[in-house]
Protein backbone atom coordinates (compact mmCIF):
# COMPACT_ATOMS: atom_id res chain seq x y z
CA UNK A 1 0.00 0.00 0.00
CA UNK A 2 1.32 3.62 -0.88
CA UNK A 3 0.15 6.90 0.04
CA UNK A 4 -1.37 7.74 -3.20
CA UNK A 5 -3.98 5.12 -2.37
CA UNK A 6 -7.47 6.72 -1.18
CA UNK A 7 -8.89 5.68 1.76
CA UNK A 8 -11.31 3.73 -0.31
CA UNK A 9 -8.70 2.00 -2.47
CA UNK A 10 -6.58 1.19 0.86
CA UNK A 11 -10.53 -0.75 2.03
CA UNK A 12 -10.47 -2.69 -1.33
CA UNK A 13 -6.76 -3.57 -1.30
CA UNK A 14 -7.16 -4.72 2.54
CA UNK A 15 -10.18 -6.83 1.16
CA UNK A 16 -8.50 -8.55 -1.47
CA UNK A 17 -5.87 -9.55 1.06
CA UNK A 18 -8.27 -11.02 2.91
CA UNK A 19 -10.08 -12.85 0.28
CA UNK A 20 -6.38 -14.53 -0.50
CA UNK A 21 -5.94 -15.42 2.86
CA UNK A 22 -9.11 -17.23 2.89
CA UNK A 23 -8.33 -18.89 -0.08
CA UNK A 24 -10.78 -17.11 -2.12
CA UNK A 25 -14.15 -17.02 0.36
CA UNK A 26 -15.83 -14.08 2.09
CA UNK A 27 -15.33 -13.67 5.84
CA UNK A 28 -17.01 -11.39 7.53
CA UNK A 29 -16.94 -9.85 11.46
CA UNK A 30 -20.05 -10.33 13.41
CA UNK A 31 -22.10 -7.26 14.87
CA UNK A 32 -20.37 -7.79 18.77
CA UNK A 33 -16.41 -7.87 17.02
CA UNK A 34 -17.29 -5.22 15.04
CA UNK A 35 -18.89 -3.31 18.09
CA UNK A 36 -16.10 -3.59 19.63
CA UNK A 37 -14.42 -1.23 17.42
CA UNK A 38 -16.94 1.17 17.11
CA UNK A 39 -17.59 -0.07 13.96
CA UNK A 40 -21.39 0.21 12.80
CA UNK A 41 -21.42 -1.01 9.44
CA UNK A 42 -23.13 -4.27 8.48
CA UNK A 43 -21.65 -6.59 6.21
CA UNK A 44 -24.03 -7.70 3.64
CA UNK A 45 -23.16 -11.29 2.13
CA UNK A 46 -25.42 -10.45 -1.31
CA UNK A 47 -23.25 -7.36 -2.14
CA UNK A 48 -20.05 -8.68 -1.20
CA UNK A 49 -20.51 -11.27 -3.41
CA UNK A 50 -21.54 -9.36 -6.45
CA UNK A 51 -18.54 -7.60 -5.74
CA UNK A 52 -16.47 -10.80 -6.12
CA UNK A 53 -17.76 -12.74 -8.24
CA UNK A 54 -17.75 -16.84 -7.77
CA UNK A 55 -16.48 -16.72 -4.04
CA UNK A 56 -18.81 -18.13 -1.56
CA UNK A 57 -19.40 -16.87 2.38
CA UNK A 58 -16.91 -18.77 4.62
CA UNK A 59 -19.40 -21.82 6.28
CA UNK A 60 -16.26 -23.84 6.92
CA UNK A 61 -12.50 -23.70 8.61
CA UNK A 62 -10.72 -20.40 8.45
CA UNK A 63 -8.02 -21.11 6.21
CA UNK A 64 -5.82 -18.56 8.67
CA UNK A 65 -6.02 -20.35 11.98
CA UNK A 66 -4.29 -23.45 13.14
CA UNK A 67 -6.28 -27.06 11.98
CA UNK A 68 -8.46 -28.09 14.43
CA UNK A 69 -8.50 -32.13 14.98
CA UNK A 70 -12.13 -33.55 14.72
CA UNK A 71 -12.91 -33.82 18.39
CA UNK A 72 -10.92 -31.76 20.41
CA UNK A 73 -9.72 -31.77 23.90
CA UNK A 74 -9.48 -28.84 26.43
CA UNK A 75 -5.93 -29.32 25.82
CA UNK A 76 -6.01 -28.43 21.58
CA UNK A 77 -8.17 -25.45 22.63
CA UNK A 78 -5.32 -24.13 24.79
CA UNK A 79 -2.64 -25.24 22.16
CA UNK A 80 -4.49 -24.03 19.37
CA UNK A 81 -6.79 -21.51 20.52
CA UNK A 82 -5.89 -20.09 23.12
CA UNK A 83 -3.44 -17.06 24.05
CA UNK A 84 -0.21 -17.47 26.07
CA UNK A 85 -1.32 -19.51 29.26
CA UNK A 86 1.33 -18.58 31.49
CA UNK A 87 -1.01 -17.09 33.83
CA UNK A 88 -3.03 -19.64 34.44
CA UNK A 89 -0.08 -22.19 34.36
CA UNK A 90 1.42 -20.21 37.22
CA UNK A 91 -2.03 -19.58 39.42
CA UNK A 92 -2.43 -23.30 38.87
CA UNK A 93 1.28 -24.25 40.09
CA UNK A 94 0.96 -22.00 42.51
CA UNK A 95 -2.31 -23.44 44.21
CA UNK A 96 -1.03 -27.08 43.75
CA UNK A 97 1.95 -26.03 45.72
CA UNK A 98 0.04 -25.04 48.59
CA UNK A 99 -1.40 -28.19 48.74
CA UNK A 100 -4.80 -27.51 47.39
CA UNK A 101 -7.16 -30.38 46.13
CA UNK A 102 -7.61 -31.05 42.67
CA UNK A 103 -10.42 -29.12 41.67
CA UNK A 104 -9.30 -25.83 43.11
CA UNK A 105 -6.06 -26.68 41.59
CA UNK A 106 -8.29 -27.02 37.97
CA UNK A 107 -10.25 -24.01 38.83
CA UNK A 108 -7.26 -21.92 39.18
CA UNK A 109 -6.41 -23.70 35.87
CA UNK A 110 -9.49 -22.36 34.07
CA UNK A 111 -10.68 -19.27 35.90
CA UNK A 112 -9.87 -17.16 33.05
CA UNK A 113 -10.23 -18.91 29.98
CA UNK A 114 -12.58 -16.40 28.61
CA UNK A 115 -9.83 -14.08 28.91
CA UNK A 116 -6.96 -15.84 27.00
CA UNK A 117 -9.92 -17.42 24.67
CA UNK A 118 -12.97 -15.60 24.38
CA UNK A 119 -14.57 -12.56 25.73
CA UNK A 120 -13.09 -10.64 28.44
CA UNK A 121 -15.51 -8.70 29.39
CA UNK A 122 -17.11 -10.21 32.94
CA UNK A 123 -14.85 -13.47 31.64
CA UNK A 124 -15.79 -15.12 34.75
CA UNK A 125 -19.43 -15.53 33.81
CA UNK A 126 -18.18 -16.04 30.39
CA UNK A 127 -15.85 -18.92 31.37
CA UNK A 128 -17.99 -20.45 33.88
CA UNK A 129 -20.45 -21.20 31.11
CA UNK A 130 -17.84 -22.61 28.71
CA UNK A 131 -16.90 -25.25 31.48
CA UNK A 132 -20.38 -25.75 33.09
CA UNK A 133 -21.21 -29.05 31.57
CA UNK A 134 -18.12 -30.90 31.94
CA UNK A 135 -16.59 -29.71 35.45
CA UNK A 136 -18.33 -30.28 39.23
CA UNK A 137 -21.01 -27.43 39.89
CA UNK A 138 -18.73 -26.10 42.75
CA UNK A 139 -16.04 -25.37 40.01
CA UNK A 140 -18.34 -23.34 37.59
CA UNK A 141 -19.60 -21.72 41.09
CA UNK A 142 -15.92 -20.32 41.86
CA UNK A 143 -14.85 -19.61 38.30
CA UNK A 144 -17.93 -17.34 37.85
CA UNK A 145 -17.54 -15.93 41.60
CA UNK A 146 -13.95 -14.95 40.89
CA UNK A 147 -15.62 -12.28 38.51
CA UNK A 148 -16.79 -10.26 41.83
CA UNK A 149 -14.40 -11.24 44.48
CA UNK A 150 -11.02 -10.30 43.18
CA UNK A 151 -12.42 -6.62 43.64
CA UNK A 152 -12.82 -7.41 47.24
CA UNK A 153 -9.94 -8.16 49.92
CA UNK A 154 -10.63 -10.57 52.47
CA UNK A 155 -7.91 -10.03 55.45
CA UNK A 156 -8.81 -13.43 56.82
CA UNK A 157 -7.38 -14.91 53.42
CA UNK A 158 -4.81 -12.69 53.10
CA UNK A 159 -5.75 -10.95 50.30
CA UNK A 160 -5.71 -7.52 49.08
CA UNK A 161 -7.47 -4.96 46.66
CA UNK A 162 -4.96 -5.70 43.56
CA UNK A 163 -1.89 -3.39 43.24
CA UNK A 164 -2.33 -2.99 39.28
CA UNK A 165 -6.17 -2.49 39.56
CA UNK A 166 -5.79 0.89 40.97
CA UNK A 167 -3.30 1.40 38.33
CA UNK A 168 -5.78 0.30 35.56
CA UNK A 169 -8.89 1.01 36.70
CA UNK A 170 -7.97 4.53 38.56
CA UNK A 171 -7.54 4.64 42.56
CA UNK A 172 -11.00 5.76 42.16
CA UNK A 173 -13.12 2.89 40.10
CA UNK A 174 -15.73 1.00 42.13
CA UNK A 175 -17.54 -2.05 40.76
CA UNK A 176 -20.81 -1.70 39.21
CA UNK A 177 -23.82 -2.58 41.54
CA UNK A 178 -24.69 -6.07 39.64
CA UNK A 179 -20.98 -7.15 40.81
CA UNK A 180 -20.91 -5.46 44.48
CA UNK A 181 -24.53 -7.69 44.84
CA UNK A 182 -23.04 -10.60 43.14
CA UNK A 183 -20.11 -10.29 46.45
CA UNK A 184 -22.50 -10.04 48.44
CA UNK A 185 -24.47 -12.89 47.04
CA UNK A 186 -20.94 -15.27 46.94
CA UNK A 187 -19.66 -13.95 50.19
CA UNK A 188 -22.08 -15.68 52.12
CA UNK A 189 -22.85 -18.86 49.78
CA UNK A 190 -20.87 -21.96 51.13
CA UNK A 191 -18.47 -22.48 48.46
CA UNK A 192 -17.26 -19.01 49.20
CA UNK A 193 -13.74 -20.42 50.14
CA UNK A 194 -13.62 -22.24 46.66
CA UNK A 195 -13.67 -19.38 44.84
CA UNK A 196 -11.62 -16.98 47.10
CA UNK A 197 -8.91 -19.48 46.74
CA UNK A 198 -8.86 -18.79 43.04
CA UNK A 199 -8.44 -15.04 44.13
CA UNK A 200 -5.52 -16.16 46.10
CA UNK A 201 -3.95 -18.04 43.88
CA UNK A 202 -4.44 -15.17 40.76
CA UNK A 203 -1.08 -14.46 40.32
CA UNK A 204 -1.88 -10.56 39.70
CA UNK A 205 2.32 -10.05 39.31
CA UNK A 206 2.96 -12.47 36.19
CA UNK A 207 6.53 -13.77 36.59
CA UNK A 208 8.34 -14.10 33.19
CA UNK A 209 11.26 -16.27 34.34
CA UNK A 210 8.94 -19.25 35.64
CA UNK A 211 7.91 -21.53 32.92
CA UNK A 212 5.68 -24.01 33.47
CA UNK A 213 4.21 -26.66 30.90
CA UNK A 214 0.57 -27.51 30.27
CA UNK A 215 1.60 -31.05 30.40
CA UNK A 216 2.17 -30.62 34.16
CA UNK A 217 -1.73 -30.69 34.49
CA UNK A 218 -2.65 -33.45 31.98
CA UNK A 219 -3.78 -35.63 34.92
CA UNK A 220 -5.59 -33.12 36.89
CA UNK A 221 -7.47 -32.06 34.30
CA UNK A 222 -8.01 -35.91 32.49
CA UNK A 223 -9.31 -36.75 36.59
CA UNK A 224 -11.75 -33.53 36.64
CA UNK A 225 -12.61 -32.16 33.52
CA UNK A 226 -14.99 -34.76 32.01
CA UNK A 227 -14.17 -34.63 28.55
CA UNK A 228 -16.77 -35.37 26.06
CA UNK A 229 -15.96 -38.24 23.98
CA UNK A 230 -17.24 -36.49 20.42
CA UNK A 231 -14.91 -33.79 21.28
CA UNK A 232 -15.71 -30.08 22.94
CA UNK A 233 -18.44 -28.41 20.50
CA UNK A 234 -19.77 -31.30 18.79
CA UNK A 235 -21.24 -33.11 21.91
CA UNK A 236 -24.67 -31.18 21.87
CA UNK A 237 -24.13 -29.80 25.23
CA UNK A 238 -25.68 -26.43 26.16
CA UNK A 239 -21.84 -24.63 25.49
CA UNK A 240 -21.45 -26.70 22.75
CA UNK A 241 -21.95 -23.83 20.13
CA UNK A 242 -19.42 -21.42 22.17
CA UNK A 243 -16.56 -23.98 21.26
CA UNK A 244 -17.98 -24.28 17.93
CA UNK A 245 -17.41 -20.45 18.04
CA UNK A 246 -13.70 -20.65 18.65
CA UNK A 247 -13.25 -23.07 16.61
CA UNK A 248 -14.74 -20.71 13.56
CA UNK A 249 -15.00 -17.94 14.77
CA UNK A 250 -15.71 -16.02 11.30
CA UNK A 251 -18.08 -18.78 10.04
CA UNK A 252 -21.07 -17.03 8.26
CA UNK A 253 -23.74 -18.55 9.84
CA UNK B 1 2.21 6.89 8.13
CA UNK B 2 4.77 6.04 5.63
CA UNK B 3 6.38 2.95 3.45
CA UNK B 4 9.12 2.10 5.38
CA UNK B 5 7.10 1.40 8.33
CA UNK B 6 6.58 -2.67 8.96
CA UNK B 7 2.83 -3.84 9.16
CA UNK B 8 3.88 -4.25 12.79
CA UNK B 9 5.45 -0.67 13.67
CA UNK B 10 2.14 0.40 11.93
CA UNK B 11 -0.21 -1.37 13.71
CA UNK B 12 1.52 -0.06 17.05
CA UNK B 13 1.09 3.36 15.47
CA UNK B 14 -2.10 3.11 15.11
CA UNK B 15 -2.82 1.64 18.13
CA UNK B 16 -0.36 4.51 19.80
CA UNK B 17 -3.00 6.93 18.28
CA UNK B 18 -6.15 5.28 19.60
CA UNK B 19 -5.21 5.48 23.02
CA UNK B 20 -3.54 9.33 22.39
CA UNK B 21 -7.62 10.16 20.86
CA UNK B 22 -9.28 8.01 23.72
CA UNK B 23 -6.90 8.43 26.70
CA UNK B 24 -8.15 4.63 27.86
CA UNK B 25 -6.65 1.64 26.53
CA UNK B 26 -8.67 -1.36 24.69
CA UNK B 27 -7.68 -4.42 24.55
CA UNK B 28 -9.25 -6.86 21.83
CA UNK B 29 -10.96 -9.93 23.15
CA UNK B 30 -9.38 -12.91 21.95
CA UNK B 31 -12.70 -14.26 19.86
CA UNK B 32 -12.38 -10.31 17.67
CA UNK B 33 -8.55 -11.28 17.28
CA UNK B 34 -8.95 -14.95 16.10
CA UNK B 35 -11.47 -13.63 13.62
CA UNK B 36 -9.28 -11.57 12.00
CA UNK B 37 -7.26 -14.63 11.99
CA UNK B 38 -4.68 -12.96 14.22
CA UNK B 39 -2.99 -15.69 16.93
CA UNK B 40 -0.76 -13.24 18.36
CA UNK B 41 -0.89 -12.32 22.19
CA UNK B 42 -3.06 -9.53 23.45
CA UNK B 43 -2.05 -6.24 23.64
CA UNK B 44 -0.31 -5.77 27.15
CA UNK B 45 -1.58 -2.59 28.78
CA UNK B 46 1.32 -2.02 30.75
CA UNK B 47 3.65 -1.63 27.36
CA UNK B 48 0.93 0.90 26.48
CA UNK B 49 0.61 2.70 29.89
CA UNK B 50 5.10 2.80 29.34
CA UNK B 51 3.77 5.17 26.53
CA UNK B 52 0.85 7.24 28.00
CA UNK B 53 0.62 6.55 32.01
CA UNK B 54 -2.30 8.09 32.62
CA UNK B 55 -4.49 6.24 30.48
CA UNK B 56 -6.44 3.27 31.59
CA UNK B 57 -8.26 0.15 30.83
CA UNK B 58 -11.96 0.26 29.43
CA UNK B 59 -14.05 -0.72 32.22
CA UNK B 60 -17.15 1.73 32.37
CA UNK B 61 -19.38 2.41 28.99
CA UNK B 62 -17.34 2.96 25.72
CA UNK B 63 -17.69 6.65 24.67
CA UNK B 64 -18.00 5.66 20.71
CA UNK B 65 -21.19 3.92 21.15
CA UNK B 66 -24.41 4.95 21.55
CA UNK B 67 -25.18 5.41 25.40
CA UNK B 68 -27.60 2.59 26.85
CA UNK B 69 -30.37 3.16 29.60
CA UNK B 70 -29.48 1.94 33.20
CA UNK B 71 -32.20 -0.79 32.61
CA UNK B 72 -32.22 -1.30 28.83
CA UNK B 73 -35.21 -3.36 27.15
CA UNK B 74 -35.51 -5.81 24.15
CA UNK B 75 -36.48 -2.44 22.78
CA UNK B 76 -33.49 -0.41 23.45
CA UNK B 77 -30.93 -3.49 22.06
CA UNK B 78 -32.77 -3.30 19.28
CA UNK B 79 -32.03 0.70 18.51
CA UNK B 80 -29.14 0.86 20.25
CA UNK B 81 -26.99 -2.16 19.82
CA UNK B 82 -28.42 -4.40 17.02
CA UNK B 83 -27.55 -3.80 13.26
CA UNK B 84 -30.61 -2.65 10.66
CA UNK B 85 -33.25 -5.39 11.48
CA UNK B 86 -35.95 -5.07 8.43
CA UNK B 87 -35.03 -8.20 7.93
CA UNK B 88 -36.64 -9.40 11.27
CA UNK B 89 -39.28 -6.97 11.24
CA UNK B 90 -40.57 -8.11 7.44
CA UNK B 91 -40.29 -12.15 8.70
CA UNK B 92 -42.32 -11.23 11.64
CA UNK B 93 -44.78 -8.94 9.62
CA UNK B 94 -45.11 -12.35 7.11
CA UNK B 95 -45.73 -14.40 10.31
CA UNK B 96 -48.38 -12.11 11.27
CA UNK B 97 -50.29 -11.91 8.26
CA UNK B 98 -49.84 -16.05 7.85
CA UNK B 99 -52.22 -15.62 11.27
CA UNK B 100 -49.44 -17.61 13.35
CA UNK B 101 -50.14 -17.48 17.04
CA UNK B 102 -48.63 -14.29 19.08
CA UNK B 103 -45.37 -16.07 20.42
CA UNK B 104 -44.28 -17.70 16.84
CA UNK B 105 -44.55 -14.17 15.99
CA UNK B 106 -42.33 -13.07 18.61
CA UNK B 107 -40.01 -16.23 17.30
CA UNK B 108 -39.60 -14.81 13.82
CA UNK B 109 -39.20 -11.33 15.33
CA UNK B 110 -36.20 -12.77 17.44
CA UNK B 111 -35.43 -15.44 15.21
CA UNK B 112 -31.63 -14.12 14.10
CA UNK B 113 -31.03 -11.28 16.89
CA UNK B 114 -27.66 -13.08 16.91
CA UNK B 115 -27.10 -12.20 13.48
CA UNK B 116 -28.21 -8.49 13.98
CA UNK B 117 -26.81 -8.26 17.37
CA UNK B 118 -24.00 -10.09 18.62
CA UNK B 119 -22.28 -13.61 17.13
CA UNK B 120 -23.14 -14.98 13.40
CA UNK B 121 -21.55 -18.63 13.15
CA UNK B 122 -24.07 -21.29 14.92
CA UNK B 123 -26.63 -18.01 14.93
CA UNK B 124 -29.39 -20.11 16.13
CA UNK B 125 -28.04 -21.47 19.55
CA UNK B 126 -26.66 -17.98 20.52
CA UNK B 127 -29.60 -16.69 19.54
CA UNK B 128 -32.00 -19.25 21.31
CA UNK B 129 -29.45 -18.85 24.71
CA UNK B 130 -29.62 -14.96 24.73
CA UNK B 131 -33.22 -15.16 25.28
CA UNK B 132 -34.11 -18.24 27.13
CA UNK B 133 -34.40 -16.92 30.40
CA UNK B 134 -37.03 -14.30 28.80
CA UNK B 135 -39.40 -16.11 26.57
CA UNK B 136 -41.77 -19.25 26.39
CA UNK B 137 -39.57 -22.88 26.03
CA UNK B 138 -41.27 -23.40 22.48
CA UNK B 139 -39.94 -20.42 21.52
CA UNK B 140 -36.35 -20.59 22.60
CA UNK B 141 -36.48 -24.78 21.23
CA UNK B 142 -37.50 -22.93 17.98
CA UNK B 143 -35.19 -20.38 17.37
CA UNK B 144 -32.59 -22.90 18.22
CA UNK B 145 -33.80 -25.25 15.45
CA UNK B 146 -34.41 -22.87 12.76
CA UNK B 147 -30.37 -22.89 12.48
CA UNK B 148 -30.68 -26.55 11.26
CA UNK B 149 -33.80 -27.03 9.58
CA UNK B 150 -32.98 -24.18 7.25
CA UNK B 151 -30.73 -26.42 5.29
CA UNK B 152 -33.20 -29.22 5.03
CA UNK B 153 -36.85 -28.80 2.46
CA UNK B 154 -40.07 -29.85 3.60
CA UNK B 155 -42.66 -29.67 0.80
CA UNK B 156 -45.45 -30.13 3.40
CA UNK B 157 -45.61 -26.58 3.91
CA UNK B 158 -43.86 -25.77 0.73
CA UNK B 159 -40.14 -24.71 1.98
CA UNK B 160 -37.37 -25.19 -0.50
CA UNK B 161 -33.48 -25.18 -0.11
CA UNK B 162 -32.91 -20.93 -0.29
CA UNK B 163 -31.40 -19.57 -3.48
CA UNK B 164 -29.65 -17.60 -1.70
CA UNK B 165 -27.62 -20.74 0.16
CA UNK B 166 -26.58 -22.03 -3.28
CA UNK B 167 -25.25 -18.55 -4.18
CA UNK B 168 -23.74 -18.34 -0.87
CA UNK B 169 -21.82 -21.31 0.16
CA UNK B 170 -21.78 -23.58 -3.81
CA UNK B 171 -24.14 -25.92 -5.13
CA UNK B 172 -22.03 -28.35 -3.02
CA UNK B 173 -22.26 -27.12 0.38
CA UNK B 174 -23.22 -29.89 2.47
CA UNK B 175 -24.19 -28.93 6.54
CA UNK B 176 -21.08 -30.07 9.67
CA UNK B 177 -22.18 -33.11 10.71
CA UNK B 178 -23.08 -31.94 14.01
CA UNK B 179 -26.12 -30.12 11.98
CA UNK B 180 -26.81 -33.44 10.65
CA UNK B 181 -27.26 -35.23 14.08
CA UNK B 182 -29.54 -32.38 15.03
CA UNK B 183 -32.03 -32.25 12.11
CA UNK B 184 -32.75 -36.03 13.15
CA UNK B 185 -33.13 -34.98 16.43
CA UNK B 186 -35.48 -32.22 15.62
CA UNK B 187 -37.60 -33.77 12.60
CA UNK B 188 -39.02 -35.91 15.35
CA UNK B 189 -39.58 -33.14 18.20
CA UNK B 190 -42.92 -32.12 18.89
CA UNK B 191 -42.24 -28.94 18.26
CA UNK B 192 -40.93 -29.41 14.44
CA UNK B 193 -43.59 -27.08 13.44
CA UNK B 194 -42.74 -24.14 15.42
CA UNK B 195 -39.02 -24.08 14.21
CA UNK B 196 -39.91 -25.20 10.83
CA UNK B 197 -41.95 -21.77 10.82
CA UNK B 198 -39.66 -19.52 11.30
CA UNK B 199 -37.81 -20.72 7.88
CA UNK B 200 -41.06 -20.72 6.22
CA UNK B 201 -41.74 -16.87 6.94
CA UNK B 202 -37.90 -16.70 6.60
CA UNK B 203 -37.67 -13.82 4.22
CA UNK B 204 -34.31 -14.67 2.01
CA UNK B 205 -35.06 -12.23 -0.07
CA UNK B 206 -35.48 -9.30 1.71
CA UNK B 207 -37.51 -6.16 -0.10
CA UNK B 208 -36.17 -3.35 -0.27
CA UNK B 209 -39.59 -1.41 -0.30
CA UNK B 210 -41.43 -2.97 1.99
CA UNK B 211 -40.66 -0.68 5.19
CA UNK B 212 -41.66 -2.36 8.92
CA UNK B 213 -41.41 -0.10 12.49
CA UNK B 214 -40.59 -2.05 15.22
CA UNK B 215 -43.03 -0.47 17.74
CA UNK B 216 -45.68 -2.41 15.26
CA UNK B 217 -44.39 -5.48 17.47
CA UNK B 218 -44.56 -3.48 20.56
CA UNK B 219 -47.42 -5.28 21.99
CA UNK B 220 -46.02 -8.61 21.39
CA UNK B 221 -42.61 -8.43 23.06
CA UNK B 222 -44.58 -6.69 26.19
CA UNK B 223 -46.97 -9.54 26.19
CA UNK B 224 -44.18 -12.40 25.36
CA UNK B 225 -40.93 -11.50 26.43
CA UNK B 226 -40.65 -11.28 30.33
CA UNK B 227 -38.52 -8.27 30.26
CA UNK B 228 -36.77 -8.23 33.38
CA UNK B 229 -37.63 -5.20 35.59
CA UNK B 230 -33.71 -4.52 36.49
CA UNK B 231 -33.02 -4.49 32.72
CA UNK B 232 -31.48 -7.32 30.67
CA UNK B 233 -27.69 -7.91 31.82
CA UNK B 234 -28.97 -6.80 35.23
CA UNK B 235 -30.91 -9.64 36.80
CA UNK B 236 -28.60 -12.27 37.69
CA UNK B 237 -29.53 -14.09 34.50
CA UNK B 238 -27.57 -17.15 33.49
CA UNK B 239 -27.51 -15.18 30.36
CA UNK B 240 -27.26 -11.65 31.93
CA UNK B 241 -23.58 -11.37 31.32
CA UNK B 242 -24.28 -11.87 27.50
CA UNK B 243 -26.57 -8.59 27.17
CA UNK B 244 -24.21 -6.65 29.39
CA UNK B 245 -21.02 -7.75 26.58
CA UNK B 246 -23.24 -5.98 23.87
CA UNK B 247 -23.86 -3.00 26.65
CA UNK B 248 -19.80 -2.92 27.06
CA UNK B 249 -18.28 -4.90 23.98
CA UNK B 250 -14.72 -3.50 24.90
CA UNK B 251 -14.57 -3.66 28.52
CA UNK B 252 -11.37 -5.06 29.74
CA UNK B 253 -12.41 -7.37 32.17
Amino acid sequence: MNDLMTASQKADALEDKLMEDLQNAIGVKSRLYLLAEADFTMPNGARLQQEHPGAKMLMSDDPRLPKMPAKPTLIDFFRLRFAPPMHLLQSARHAKVAGMPEHVVLACLLHDIAVLGFIRSDHGYWGAQMVEPYVTEEVTWAIRAHQALRFYPDESFGYAYPDNYKAYFGEDYVPEPHIERAYKAARAHKWYGTARMICVHDLYSFDPEVHVELEEFTDIIGRNFRQPEEGLGFDDSPSAHMWRTLRQPTKYL
Amino acid sequence: MNDLMTLSQKADALEEKMARELDYIVVKSRIYQLAEGDMGPPLNPAEARKKNPDAKVLMGDDPRLPAMPEKPTLMDFFKYRFGPSMHLLQSARHAVKGGLPEKMVLACLLHDISTAGFIRGDHGYWGAQLVEPYVDPEVTWAIRAHQVLRFYPDESVGYEYPQSYITGFGEDYRPDPYIQDDYKRMRNHKWYMSGRMITVHDIYSFDPNVHVELEEFEDVIGRNFNQPEEGLGFDNSPVAHMWRAMIRPAKYL
